[in-house]
């Protein structure tokens, strides 16, 4: 049964994770409440499923699902750069008003793929197989964004979420940076949906409602378990092992945003064990959102405290 | 137009909250095609009370003032319209604010990483050593930095932060705004980075306006030659007598 249950988890895990990365780079990098993303991931889910429905290939299909992404997200840039609207409101504006654009690239509110060709589909039966593959693409896409924490691009998108103005007066135009982190945020997410999909053999209206609250609370889960890591670390290695490593020049990479990125996945993979615990316990599926409030609430409230933990974890929320 | 003035300011006004109860005029240079000019190399220093409009005519020159009427020339070309951040190829600014001239959450290292004259969307690596020059001027103020590089900046106190912020200026275009940027620091420290960041601007040749509460520094300052102490009341300029009658025709001109 154990093994049946990190099979599920693991699947779901791998896959919601490249989602759980697109939070990363906008709640985290850029500091930028963006709630499109409920909207996105189910545009990503309706892009590719009416694709594959019209005989294309799902490879010629992803990146327009990035694209499509990309696109929802410098929507919601826009609205709140441009026209003055503030960032949660332009966030759920376009979160809106894709739930409409996604039923007319659908054209019906469900979308069946079985025995349509998808990425998965060769592999529907071998479960093993299923994560080997499901872990690599996630992996794939953590190394992506680590790499780009590491580039004069990932710098400037993390300062611009930490202090715009000091960016500003550097002479850059911020806006561009938001464009760009919030764009391949929703990238990352409309990917992760277009992943579900094939998946789970069908594309659903509905199914990116509770998305953000789904990512945060793993993002928060993750961390709070890093965290918690972080701090046994300190009794586990010496002072002198600290000193060496913090003498060397991988001290300065950028480690917080890496370990965002892992918390991102441990987290997504807790959160859908838990989860899948409980569904196997006995708890209605239509009361998950109400456990995953209160695992998120639960997830806030027992962070550890202390300075070291603190400034880890950069408590934003 | 003539050439060698860095910075003009023609018929400045700042407005603030405009058109609502609270309107407050926080500068008003607006009279008889009054200029306010200043040279290659000059180094202004301005003095007067709170409120006196200093800070607002050094935001409008830096782009983040909201300008009603009148215009900001810089070295010669109209940027009245310019953002804060197309100005800010020209201009290196340390705001009076600690907290707002640095990345608090990024270490030191990579704050450094910003002020680089590269473009921002780079997709390649930044470096993991600092240049000769960012290892000189973090030498200079006087703060031991140098093995501090992966301590993020929200660790440092508000005197070493604005330290990096005027380093990271100091690097930064031709003309150099210090609005009060040393009120952080402490005594000492205060009169050594503050003749650091003008020693520093004479060598690179660059136009400091600077903006000051210490009276006997101003004074002190202003006996060395280049150096103008202006004084402000009510969003005007004061008329000083101690300045020599040429020095004032060229930085007040009618045009």
């Amino acid at each position: 049964m154990i093994i049946s249950l990190l099979d599920i988890s693991l699947q779901q895990c791998f896959l919601y994770s490249i989602a759980v990365y697109g939070i990363v780079v906008s709640f985290r990098m850029m500091n930028f409440p963006d709630l499109t993303v409920d909207g996105s991931f189910t545009l990503g889910g309706a892009v590719l499923s009416s694709m594959i429905t019209a005989n294309y290939p799902p490879l010629i299909a992803l990146p327009l699902v990035a694209v499509a992404g990309f696109a929802a997200g410098s929507a919601t840039v826009f609205l709140n750069r441009k026209l003055g609207i503030s960032k949660i409101l332009s966030g759920i504006l376009i979160m809106m008003v894709l739930y409409s654009i996604n039923l007319r690239i659908m054209g019906k509110a469900n979308i069946s793929l079985l025995r349509l060709p998808t990425l998965f589909s060769s592999y529907d039966t071998d479960d093993a197989l299923k994560v080997l593959i499901f872990g690599g693409i996630s992996v794939v896409f953590l190394i992506c964004l680590a790499y780009l924490s590491m580039t004069r691009l990932g710098l400037f998108i993390r300062a611009t979420g930490d202090n715009e103005f000091m960016v500003q007066t550097q002479g850059v135009n911020t806006d561009w940076l938001f464009y760009t982190g919030i764009g391949v945020s929703n990238a990352l997410v409309a990917l992760s949906g277009a992943f579900v999909v094939q998946n789970q053999g069908f594309a659903d209206v509905n199914m990116g409602i509770g998305l953000i609250i789904t990512a945060l609370a793993a993002l928060i889960i993750g961390e709070s378990f890093i965290a918690a890591l972080v701090s046994i670390k300190k009794f586990v290695f010496s002072k002198k092992t600290i000193a060496i490593f913090s003498n060397t020049k991988i001290s300065l990479l950028p480690w917080s945003t890496i370990s965002e990125l892992f918390s991102a996945l441990t987290g997504a993979f807790l959160y859908f064990f838990i989860i899948s615990i409980c569904l196997r316990l006995g708890l209605a599926p239509t009361d998950l959102k109400l456990a995953t409030g209160i695992l998120v609430i639960l997830g806030i409230s027992v962070r550890l405290r202390g300075p070291m933990v603190e400034t880890y974890v950069r408590g934003r929320l | 137009m003539s050439a060698p003035y860095v910075i003009e300011a023609r018929n400045l006004k700042v407005v603030y909250n405009e058109g609502t109860p609270n309107e407050v005029v926080a500068l008003d240079l607006d009279r008889d095609n009054f200029c306010f000019n200043v040279l290659q190399g000059q180094t202004i220093i301005l003095t007067g009370g709170n409120g006196s409009g200093k800070s607002t005519l050094v935001k409008a020159i830096a782009g983040m003032a909201p300008v009603k009427s009148g215009s900001v020339f810089i070295h010669g070309k109209d940027v009245t319209g310019w953002p804060a951040y197309r100005r800010a190829k020209h201009i290196g600014f340390v705001h009076q604010d600690p907290m707002l001239g640095t990345c608090p959450n990024l270490t030191v290292h990579e704050n450094f990483q910003i002020s680089l004259e590269k473009p921002w969307w780079l997709p390649t690596p930044y470096p993991l050593t600092l240049t000769k020059g960012q290892l000189d001027s973090i030498e200079k103020i006087g703060l031991p930095l140098a093995e501090k590089k992966t301590t993020q900046l929200n660790m440092l106190s508000g005197g070493q932060r604005q330290s990096i912020a005027l380093c990271l200026a100091l690097r930064k275009g031709s003309i150099l705004l210090l609005d009060e940027f040393t009120s952080a620091l402490d005594e000492q420290t205060k009169k050594a980075v503050l003749l650091y960041a003008l020693s520093e601007a004479k060598a690179m040749k660059a136009t400091v306006i600077m903006i000051t509460h210490d009276l006997t520094l101003a004074r002190e300052l202003g006996k060395e030659s280049g150096n103008v102490v202006l004084t402000m009341v009510g969003g005007r300029f004061q008329q000083v007598m101690a300045i020599k009658r040429e020095i004032s025709d060229g930085i007040f001109r009618l045009y």
